[in-house]
């Protein structure tokens, strides 16, 4: 049974199992990954996956089932299944399967050239990243990881309405994280690149700054507990955004789990930043035309210099809420709203600092380089993060010494009212489930756990 | 899933180029995950997870190949990419006769999830709802969510193995919100266990769950900030054995400690702890969340002693680790699903009880935080920093327990923290979690007495 077949067959079984409205959401990957040790091949994998989500609306309420084996039992037990879970739902709320939206813009997201790089060429790359990784200063003292991954999608979007939209998209990431030692100290700092080009992947650049980020964290000290002014670089405040995005989700202030409930209108950030969503950047590695619900997509300012202008809304947040539904439904479960390509900004163009300019402002404070324990660390319902931290400490404007071991502690939605300038360094991170973006950040008076 | 000719014939392609070894993992799972938000049923999804991997040996180096096709045509298919990424030498293997096996079973689920009325598990979930709404007037927001999954596995390899198993696991959970309009603080409780729906009879009370969810959370809402800074710290049973997953547990993995990225790499036989300190990782605990019959390489799964007494004793190794070190096996070779290869992970993983008071310890330590329930942390293997947050934490004054306080995380490096334990309690507790590396989540138990540390640095949000 081809995929279309499937589908088509899927559709139908569900009308006549009794589905007012029912829609199946496709997604094949292709995916590649090289991990060299010591210039051999120490991992290889090559994988080829396909799952499909069904969802339909029986008796007025949604019931939702996947399944990774597509063939004819597939289809009854998704069937069944959907059908057995909607009549367990008590939730009112109208459910929606949309008919499509009026147009959908087109963003390029699948280099077909990238296709066209060999298994043999990824290997070379990663040989020689772990090569000149070794190679960029005596203190390497071994390649804690260095890998190449490439993967493709195929994503297709299809209902009872008529509704049929596809998506392709794909990328290749390299990446290494080098071992220093000195004098009994270790460090170990990773630098990574995605792109849709592989002739981008630079392994000079990327060995030099994966050693350099490394050689910086070699032998950090604790400094006395304090409440400091702190610059946060790019990745570090782009991670930080990552982890407290739901806040902006439309469906988690109705339920009372984000405090901007009836906040819309309002002030609740610095007036030096803005906060966008892109799902059409034409770089981007979350653009897409249409969220998961079929909505085409758009790019909006979420804060605008300070003020929140629209929370992140799917069909049913929209409707609840009175409003249009601004596309980013997201597909699984309970994160069932979620940004693409998410990213502060400075509110006024040419507003923006360089690095030496805000470590200049700081004057006696702390430059963050890393945080760890983001999956425990962070709770986006109060806002409060406390995370283990590493940086460099600013003295007399200037950075000086490494510092390790301390706690950095504070609250996200006090933090966006507490950013005092924005550099000039806009960087996105390797996406996850989305792409999150930011320039390195100003924050004044944040509590720093230390000796 | 797939048949033993068909298994011995797929092996036999994946070892045509040269590999030394060759291994099938083929999976059937199913999972229902039932969201009840503001005492309604929100959500029902249902998932079926279907897929195989192949991995081949040679020497060290590994090729993983997987699909979700388990037709004859793609499985061959699949063995003969891996093999090609492997190498091109052509090499006639043997023919491989496979022996099938059922694992002896540690435990059996007594009511599998799918024979149980969505309707009973939903009164399940109202009842923690209600149990948590009654708590205070002060609660915002209950979320309860009923988890159940069951994992029909089947491994197959070049030494002959075949071998299948069936695994049950059941999790309720509560998050509640407790808000004054300004604030919102969260409480959370999730306990559970390789069991079917008999947990509700044997071990969980959802009543029990939800209000615990629910007066943490209004606890937390009263509590100051946690101050910062180096203090001592006592630590609950239960999942406060997080503390050693994180800031031990993890470092003994094969993964870290096979290439010397370890601190703890080369220290077998040295004391590395406070002799009060016995650590062991077990996959055999009844119905233990982290427990497994067999491994995801197909062996039986055991008892390790990872410190006695201060003594470093053994390590977690799996296979790939085992080649690697030239030493053996430990049954510790875990992964999420299909779609990863497997690695050294931990089971169940706890602090064996010690003889001292868990008042006195309390009593004794001045001042200082006891950290009631933990949340979960991450550690860097290579510099041993480990850190995790305190989800419920109380300021001890002088020997007494003061007050709660909120915002508080644990950070430090795992081989000094372990020399600090100075108190260790005389009753075990266990908790569950998900585990996060290399080869996926997978469910880990993590437990331990009431231990004491003498100092460790408080993260928190007052100086």
């Amino acid at each position: 049974m081809t995929t279309q077949e499937f589908i088509n067959t899927l559709l139908a079984r569900a009308k006549s199992a009794g589905f007012s409205a029912a829609e199946a959401h496709y997604v094949e990957r292709d995916s590649f990954a090289v991990r060299v040790q010591d210039g051999e091949i120490d991992n290889y994998a090559v994988n080829k996956t396909r799952s499909i989500s069904f969802r339909g609306i029986y008796q007025g309420k949604m019931g939702n089932a996947a399944s990774e084996a597509l063939d004819e039992a597939a289809i009854d037990l998704l069937v069944d299944l959907a059908k057995e879970n909607a009549m367990l739902i008590e939730d009112e709320a109208e459910q929606f399967i949309f008919a499509g939206s009026e147009s959908y813009q087109t963003v390029n997201c699948y280099e077909p050239e990238l296709e066209k790089i060999t298994p043999e060429e990824k290997i070379a790359f990663a040989r020689e990243l772990e090569k000149v990784t070794l190679a960029a200063d005596p203190r390497v003292a071994q390649v804690q990881n260095c890998a190449v991954t490439s993967g493709s999608s195929q994503e297709i979007i299809a209902n009872s309405t008529g509704l049929y939209l596809s998506h392709q998209a794909n990328q290749i990431t390299a990446g290494v994280v080098p071992v220093v030692r000195e004098a009994g100290m270790a460090a170990n700092e990773r630098a990574s690149k995605t792109t849709r080009n592989f002739a981008e992947l630079d392994a000079p650049a990327l060995a030099a700054k994966a050693v350099q980020k490394s050689l910086r964290a070699l032998g950090g000290e604790p400094i006395p507990s304090a409440l400091v002014d702190v610059v946060l670089e790019p990745e570090i405040a782009a991670s930080l955004l990552s982890s407290f995005s739901s806040i902006f989700s439309a469906d988690a202030a109705q339920k009372g789990r984000s405090l901007y409930k009836g906040k819309v209108g309002e002030m609740v950030a610095a007036p030096c930043l803005t906060l966008k969503d892109d799902p059409l950047m034409p770089e981007g590695f979350s653009s897409r035309p249409f969220d998961s619900e079929g909505v085409a997509v758009q790019t909006k300012e979420v804060i605008q210099a300070g003020r929140l202008t629209t929370l992140l809304h799917n069909l049913q947040t929209a409707a609840k809420d009175g409003v249009a539904s601004t596309g980013n439904a997201a597909s699984g479960g309970r994160a069932s709203i979620a940004p693409f390509n998410f990213y502060i900004t400075a509110a006024e163009p040419g507003t923006e600092k360089s690095k030496e300019e805000l470590y200049a402002a700081v004057g006696e404070g702390l430059l963050v380089t890393r945080f760890d324990g983001m999956n425990a660390g962070v709770n986006p319902i109060s806002g409060d993060f406390s995370l283990s931290t590493k940086g460099v400490r600013i003295q007399n404007g200037k950075l000086t010494t490494p510092v390790a071991q301390v706690t950095l502690a504070g609250n996200f939605y006090n933090l966006l009212q507490q950013v005092a300038a924005v550099g000039d360094d806009l960087t996105f991170n390797s996406p996850s489930m989305a792409s999150f973006g930011c320039p390195s950040l100003l924050v004044k008076g944040l509590s720093i756990a230390g000796k | 899933m797939i048949a033993k000719a068909l298994a011995e014939e797929a092996l036999k392609v994946a070892l045509s180029s040269g590999g030394d070894f060759a291994e099938i993992f083929c999976e059937d799972s199913r999972s229902n995950n039932l969201n009840l938000i503001a005492g309604k049923l929100e959500t029902a999804q249902s998932r079926r997870s279907y897929g195989v991997g192949i991995r081949i040996f040679q020497g060290t180096r590994t090729v993983y190949a997987y699909s979700n096709d388990m037709e004859r045509a793609s499985l061959l298919d699949c063995a003969r990419q891996a093999a090609a990424a492997l190498g091109s030498a052509q090499t006639h293997p043997q023919e491989i006769t496979l022996t099938p096996s059922k694992a002896a079973p540690l435990h059996l689920a007594k009511v599998i999830p799918w024979s149980v009325s969505g309707a009973k598990k939903v009164a399940k979930l109202k009842d923690a709802h209600l149990a948590a709404m009654s708590v205070s007037s002060e609660i915002a927001q209950v979320q309860v969510s009923l988890m159940e999954n069951d994992q029909n596995i089947l491994i197959a390899n070049s030494e002959g193995l075949y071998v299948s198993d069936y695994r049950v696991r059941t999790r309720l959970s509560a998050q509640v919100v407790a808000s004054n309009g300004k604030e919102n603080q969260t409480g959370f409780a999730a306990p559970g266990a390789s069991m079917g729906f008999e947990i509700f009879d044997t071990m969980i009370d959802p009543a029990v769950v939800g209000a615990q969810a629910a007066h943490s959370a209004v606890t937390m809402l009263h509590a100051p900030l946690c101050p910062a800074g180096m203090m001592p710290v006592v630590i609950e049973k239960d999942f406060g054995g997080v503390i050693f997953h994180e800031a031990c547990g993890h470092s003994l993995e094969a993964t870290s400690v096979a290439r010397g990225n370890s601190v703890f790499s080369g220290k077998l036989g040295q004391v590395i702890a406070s002799p009060l300190l016995t650590a062991v990782d077990e996959g055999l605990m009844p119905y233990g969340w982290g427990s497994t019959t067999i491994d995801d390489e197909g062996m039986t799964t055991g008892y390790t002693v990872l410190i006695d007494k201060g003594v470093l004793t053994g390590y977690l190794i799996d296979r790939l680790g085992s080649r690697r070190m030239g030493m053996p096996r430990t049954g510790s070779g875990r992964r999420q699903s299909y779609q990863y290869a497997p690695t050294s992970r931990m089971r169940n993983t706890y602090i064996y009880p010690g003889e001292d008071d868990e008042e006195e310890m309390i009593a004794t330590m001045g001042d200082g935080l006891f950290a009631k329930d933990m949340g979960g942390g991450s550690v860097n293997p290579v510099t041993g920093e480990f850190n995790f947050a305190v989800r419920e934490a109380y300021l001890v004054k002088d020997g007494k327990i003061a007050h709660a306080v909120r915002g508080a995380s644990l950070i430090g490096k795992g081989s000094e923290i372990i020399k600090k334990i100075d108190r260790v309690g005389r009753i075990v507790g266990h908790g569950p979690g998900m585990c996060g590396s290399a080869s996926g989540s997978v469910p880990a138990n993590c437990g331990q007495p009431r231990i004491r540390v003498s100092e460790i640095t408080v993260g928190g949000r007052q100086g």
